[in-house]
């Protein structure tokens, strides 16, 4: 090899190519990640900016002269009360979705995964939820929840209740609309923790057995827990960013009314009802900032205690 | 302490498939025993029926003096170790060693997290099994590795651990399903002699589950070799060996298989290739299959010996042994033998070779597969010479 290129006339031999060896590795590379990048760019970094840069001003739709304002919008929206009461709305939902949500979908999927004939029959029935579109759905919980017309009122009445006026009474909305919440995410977490304790090998249980962890507690703790921990942790994350988000079964049952603003049919309604895009910029901001602290702080949390 | 396990009848059907056909196997306490036998044979499901991870359609599984059919496994004092080691991935060794006897030790309350902190005497229960913890990791040698989690852990350490898992409860009975089958075949062979070793050194009894002939040969006390959800079976590795009781024995122990050919009877006589090679008492008998080992084919011949032709076709070196394929003229089978790497360089590829063996060496089945045994005295090899003498006149 090094004899040939010693014979080869000195013109040849030390002709440069016209980009060296690692600058052609990193336009090949910059190439490879172009693709990802722009449409990270377009989808995401830009419209990001787009929204803070919204935030600062006192933009109206259509409006043809816009201010900048500085943090005023951040700051009204702070004393607003119909936006606090919004902001400790969702967290109250957020607090019973995600328990709830997280703890029936295990319970469900360990009493269904070990049923053998009857287990595909459970996944569609508790899977149905997640199917069918809210809004559809939402009118159907309206009748059921009904004070005078609904099954849940006269059953708690033929109990010796009283009625409840669970989509108006302030104290019962959040809760209501918090169960609708949880009814609809039980499915989709079920078949994900299905999938999780599919991957959990039949060995560990049946070494736990013999190691005496008879009773099914034991073998929960033994076992299924643990192993399930990095599905507990995605579940719960999903489940957290899923509550956030909610807004169908408030835009349809209440409109907001009766004091149940959430953040997201606040924004909704300042952003395309009222046209105060700065404004809603500015909510839509805070709205982000909170998902994006408790899904990494819960993510860094639970990974600690997660094996993988 | 070391203690027997009789299993008397077991049946176990799935659907409509039978894997244990009415098995019955007294195992002595102290003792090693193989069970031995292809995949599917129900070896496997014999040993979970012993552990109590299934239970049996029919029959009884006693340990010491107690029946312990219908008992959970922790109340039968078995310990078993899996094939993949089952390690609970999230403990420390220490913990995954603790676990049996956290279960036994510790009341169901003190085993809670935080609930259990405050439980009476947890305190001292838990000094206790750390004290045995750090006995049986001392006696394999892991001591080091009490603080890691088994994915840091190489196979053999992984083994280790499932063997100390075991161990720490000081079980009546060990079970092991096929435990080095994961680990290389270097290492295999060195836990090989550290089973056994440790075996002497507990003197606790051992049922051990293998598809590999190898392993049930070199370790075991008794082989029980199974197939088809029966015991073919059960003597010593020896008995197996040098007094197969039916051709799927013969068959299935000793590398490489033993060799078959086929012989037909006429007035009692065995003949192989038109040659007499025995004597049979009963002249029920049709067809036999004489089968011959291959370390009893010689190339050289001893007076009363049977002649095959054959030709060479491969030779296998092995270091000390050389095995020799080659094809045999009638009945166009390959025949295995086992040669001195001396005997070895004189055999010419491709060409023709004589393989002589004694007939008293051979083992003789009957068409159903079970052994016959011929008289190999003084006086039958006389009759048969006699015979021969009057057929050729």
């Amino acid at each position: 090899m090094s004899a040939a290129a010693d014979t080869l006339p000195t013109e040849i031999r030390q002709a440069e190519p016209l980009l060296s060896r690692t600058r052609r590795r990193q336009l090949k590379g910059f190439a490879f990640v172009s693709p990802a990048t722009l449409l990270l760019l377009l989808i995401y970094i830009v419209p990001l900016i787009t929204l803070v840069a919204l935030s600062l001003t006192d933009y109206r739709l259509g409006a043809m002269a816009t201010q900048f304002i500085g943090l005023d919008n951040f700051t009204n929206a702070f004393s607003d009360p119909v936006f606090r009461r919004a902001f400790t709305n969702t967290l109250l939902y957020v607090a019973i979705v995600i328990p709830f949500g997280v703890g029936i979908a295990l319970l469900v999927a360990t009493l269904i995964h070990s049923r053998i004939r009857t287990r595909s029959f459970y996944e569609v029935v508790y899977f149905l939820p997640v199917t069918s579109t809210l809004v559809a759905m939402a009118t159907v919980w309206q009748f059921i929840l009904h004070p005078r017309l609904g099954p849940v009122n006269a059953a708690l009445k033929s109990l010796g209740f009283g009625e409840f006026a669970f989509l108006s009474d302030p104290v019962l909305i959040i809760p209501t609309l918090a169960v609708i919440g949880v009814w609809q995410i039980v499915g989709f977490n079920t078949i994900l923790f299905l999938a999780g304790l599919s991957a959990i090998p039949r060995d560990l249980y049946d070494a736990a057995h013999v190691d005496g962890a008879t009773r099914p507690l034991d073998r929960f703790l033994t076992v299924t827990w643990p192993m399930l921990g990095p599905t507990v942790m995605f579940v719960a994350v999903t489940t957290s960013i899923t509550a956030f988000k909610v807004f169908e079964t408030v835009a349809v049952l209440t409109r907001g009314r009766y004091g149940s603003e959430v953040l997201l049919y606040s924004l909704y309604l300042e952003g395309f009802e009222y046209f105060q895009m700065g404004y809603a910029a500015a909510l839509t901001l805070i709205f982000l900032a909170f998902v994006l602290f408790l899904s990494i702080g819960q993510a860094l949390h639970l990974d600690r205690r997660v094996h993988y | 302490m070391a203690q027997s396990v009789k299993l008397s009848g077991i049946t176990k059907t799935y659907a409509a498939h039978t894997v244990l056909n009415d098995v019955s196997l007294d195992i002595q306490p102290g003792e090693f025993l193989t069970l031995v036998g292809a995949s599917g044979c129900g070896k496997s499901t014999l040993l979970r029926i012993i552990a109590g991870l299934e239970e049996a359609d029919r029959g009884t599984i006693s340990i010491g003096e107690r029946d312990v059919s219908h008992l959970d496994p922790q109340k039968r004092d078995v310990a078993m170790v899996f094939q993949s080691y089952a390690l609970y991935p999230h403990m420390t060794v220490g913990e995954n060693i603790a676990t049996p006897l956290r279960m036994s030790r510790l009341s169901t309350c003190a085993r809670w997290p935080l609930v259990g902190m405050a439980t009476p005497g947890r305190r001292e229960a838990l000094a206790s099994i750390g004290k045995d913890v750090r006995a049986v990791a001392t006696q394999l040698q892991i001591e080091a590795l009490l603080g890691r989690k088994p994915a840091q852990l190489s196979g053999g350490q992984r083994q280790r651990v499932a063997l100390a898992r075991a161990m720490v409860r000081r079980p009546a009975a060990f079970l092991m399903d096929e435990p080095l089958s994961n680990l290389d075949a270097k290492l295999r062979v060195h836990m090989r002699t550290e089973l056994t070793e440790l075996h002497r050194q507990l003197g606790a009894t051992f049922i051990y589950v293998t598809h590999d002939q190898v392993e049930a040969m070199t370790m075991s006390d008794r082989i029980a070799l199974m197939a088809d959800g029966n015991i073919l079976q059960l003597g010593t590795p020896d008995e197996l060996y040098h007094r197969p009781a039916s051709l799927r024995v013969a068959q299935f122990i000793g590398s490489p298989t033993i060799n078959c050919l086929e012989a037909i009877v006429t007035n009692g006589v065995v003949q192989l290739i038109g040659v007499p090679v025995a004597n049979l008492h009963e002249a029920e008998h049709r067809s036999v299959t004489v089968a011959v080992r291959p370390e009893a084919l010689r190339l050289h011949a001893e007076p009363g010996d049977v002649t095959l032709q054959a030709t060479a076709h491969r030779l296998e070196h092995h270091g000390a042994d050389c095995f020799l394929l080659a094809m045999q003229h009638d009945q166009e089978r390959m025949l295995h033998a086992r040669l001195s790497p001396a005997e070895a360089s004189g055999v010419a590829i491709d060409q023709p070779i004589r393989l002589h063996f004694r007939p008293a060496g051979a083992h003789f089945f009957a068409a159903d597969g079970l052994r016959i045994e011929p008289p190999f005295d003084e006086s039958a090899a006389q009759a048969i010479t006699q015979r021969q003498v009057g057929m050729s006149a």
